[in-house]
């Protein structure tokens, strides 16, 4: 298997991250060298993993209930500070269709 | 003011009045005007530090009672939110980010009236061992310009071992408070998963993450855990475990205690150098008390395949919040489509984007079963061969590196070979255990060389002590 310049914009498409035709080519060779690597993982014996492995450790949540919790102008203001493009108390952004 | 004061020196100079924290934080502050320009470890100067000095000086005066930490000059790696100071994570996105909030780790400190220096350098979104990740250029290693400081701490470990602070916090997911630790010849410690609370991290891999602190010895990290550890409203994985006194106890016996040394840890890939210092090393504990087997664990050879794919997949994620919207840096577009695209093509880079590309493939559909669903079985999998050797045993030794500093530029174009450098430290993110690096001489160019020790999740205070053993001459 060898990943092509076309697979890593593919990705790239699917992570919502341009890639340029140059960056592609390089990237092609270096992920592909890393999943080689680590494909190595499935070299390990994982048949019995059904059974005596399946649920070695098993996740559980945690949650708490949600808490609205009114925040002072001060802070108010310091969030809508942070918005890199801004129309009144709104966060501006692209169309999201094409005019 | 001598040079290199640890905590323990720096709380007796001011409770004896030997110097203010003014004067301390002043003296700070010149070293690193001057050192800086050079060596790039600070990204950011805290202005309001003489502000808490003063505070600190003037409680001093009163009487009061003053925290282990409160007036101890410090560094905070720019992946840790700081309210009201620039926080970068090293990435052009974030350039001018200045967060509305603190981490838990950083407020525990504030609360502390502890002195915030300012931020340190990291490779970009804490992606790298060795700094050169950063959008603001590499940092230097103080004992060697001409070679990394490693990381993705590098700034917290240069900061501490170049004396432009007391002690720096920084993150590990994979090795990055201890694999820059050991290439500065400082102490880094890696608490247990769930020992400290992630808020405030941005975040990287959340399954691995953990804050950390770099410091000039073992006790002086013991200290800073003490603070900055315990459960967190904030971060349901921050676990109420109970807390103990570890800086006093680390003296304690290590008579009788089982140390694990795996030869995989000692096979290919490790400098002949570094090997003959661990065991070395070996040789230390042994003549404490300790004691030391070599043994086979062939499944450790699996660690850094799990890790790079485990974590890339939780970084494409992650990293799925840095949209240029309701924050940070942006490129404008057309449309909302192209504006994701070009803002976090633009703005990210190259191992932030090689990252995300590989943790979208292997969670991609095809190849989810090759790649994610075995590796999360492989990780299951070495979470219970631990578990049963901590039955037996009480500590792992390993290097903590299989080399020393590499040079600048020497493998930023093969990131292969730069991975590799964390195939000893990414054990203890995959298995929740914690680690530190602790400094083991120098090889025959005068590099600094690490050895490490983990231990089973919740026990640093046997690491600690294990740890003290090696530190001594």
């Amino acid at each position: 298997m060898t990943l092509s310049p076309e697979q890593i914009i593919k990705l790239g498409d699917l992570a919502k991250l341009a890639v340029t035709e140059q960056e592609a080519s390089t990237l092609a060779v270096q992920v592909d060298d890393v999943l080689k690597y680590i494909g190595r993982v499935n070299e390990l014996e994982t048949a019995d993993s059904i059974g005596q492995w399946k649920d070695t450790v098993v996740n559980t949540n945690v949650w708490r209930a949600d808490e609205v919790r009114a925040i002072n102008e001060a802070e108010r203001n310091e969030l809508l500070a942070s918005f890199p493009s801004r129309e009144d108390d709104f966060a501006k952004t692209a169309p999201v269709f094409k005019r | 003011m001598r040079a290199n004061l640890t905590i323990e020196e720096v709380q007796n100079g001011l409770r004896a009045k030997e110097f203010s924290a003014v004067e301390l934080t002043q003296w700070y502050q010149r070293q690193i005007k001057e050192k800086n320009p050079h060596l790039n470890a600070y990204l950011t100067l805290n202005e309001e530090a003489l502000a808490t000095a003063s505070l600190v000086d003037k409680k001093i005066s009163a009487g009061a009672k003053i925290g282990p930490l409160s007036g101890i000059p410090m560094a905070i790696k720019d992946v840790i939110v700081t309210q009201g100071i620039r926080t970068t994570a090293g990435s052009k996105i974030l350039e001018n980010y200045i967060p509305p909030y603190d981490a838990t780790v950083v407020d525990k400190i504030k609360k502390q009236a502890g002195i915030i220096l300012g931020k340190v350098n990291c490779d970009e979104f804490a992606m790298g061992s060795s700094n050169e990740n950063s959008a603001f250029g590499p940092t230097r290693n103080s004992i060697a310009p001409d070679r990394v400081p490693g990381g993705s701490s590098g700034g917290s470990a240069v900061a501490v071992a170049a004396d432009l602070c007391t002690y720096s916090l920084g993150t590990d997911t994979g090795g990055s408070v201890r694999q820059p630790a050991a290439f500065c010849g400082v102490v880094g410690l890696k608490p247990t998963y769930g020992r400290c609370s992630r808020y405030g991290l941005i975040a990287m891999a959340s399954s691995f993450d953990q804050p950390g602190v770099l410091a000039k010895t073992v006790k002086d990290a013991a200290i800073v855990l003490e603070s900055i550890a315990g459960p967190d409203r904030l971060d349901s994985s921050a676990k109420d475990k109970p807390l103990k006194k570890w800086a006093a106890e680390i003296d304690q016996d290590v008579r009788g205690m089982r140390v694990a040394l795996p030869k995989q840890f000692l096979e290919e890939g490790l400098n002949t150098e570094v090997e003959k210092s661990v065991r070395l090393a070996a040789e230390k504990l042994t003549r404490a008390g300790a004691k030391v087997e070599l043994v086979d664990w062939p499944l450790l050879e699996m660690a850094l395949a799990i890790y790079y794919i485990i974590m890339p997949a939780e970084v494409s994620a992650n990293l799925a919040r840095f949209d240029g919207i309701r924050y940070g840096m942006t490129v404008g577009a057309e449309d909302l489509w192209s504006h994701y695209q070009q803002t976090r093509g633009q703005l990210l880079g190259p191992e932030v984007k090689r990252r995300i590309l590989t943790g979208t493939y292997v969670l991609s559909a095809g190849y989810y079963d090759a790649y994610y669903k075995k590796a999360d079985l492989a990780k299951k999998r070495m979470r219970q061969l631990f578990a049963q050797q901590w039955q037996k045993y009480q500590a792992v030794l390993s290097p903590t590196t299989p080399t020393t500093a590499f040079k600048i530029g020497e493998k930023t174009t093969d990131p292969m070979a730069m991975y590799l450098s964390d195939v000893y430290t990414v054990v203890a993110n995959i298995i929740g255990a914690p680690g530190i690096s602790v400094p083991g001489g120098t090889d025959s160019q005068k590099l600094p060389i690490g050895w490490q020790l983990m231990s089973a999740p919740w026990r640093e205070d046997q690491m600690l002590r294990l740890a003290a053993v090696l530190e001594k001459e």
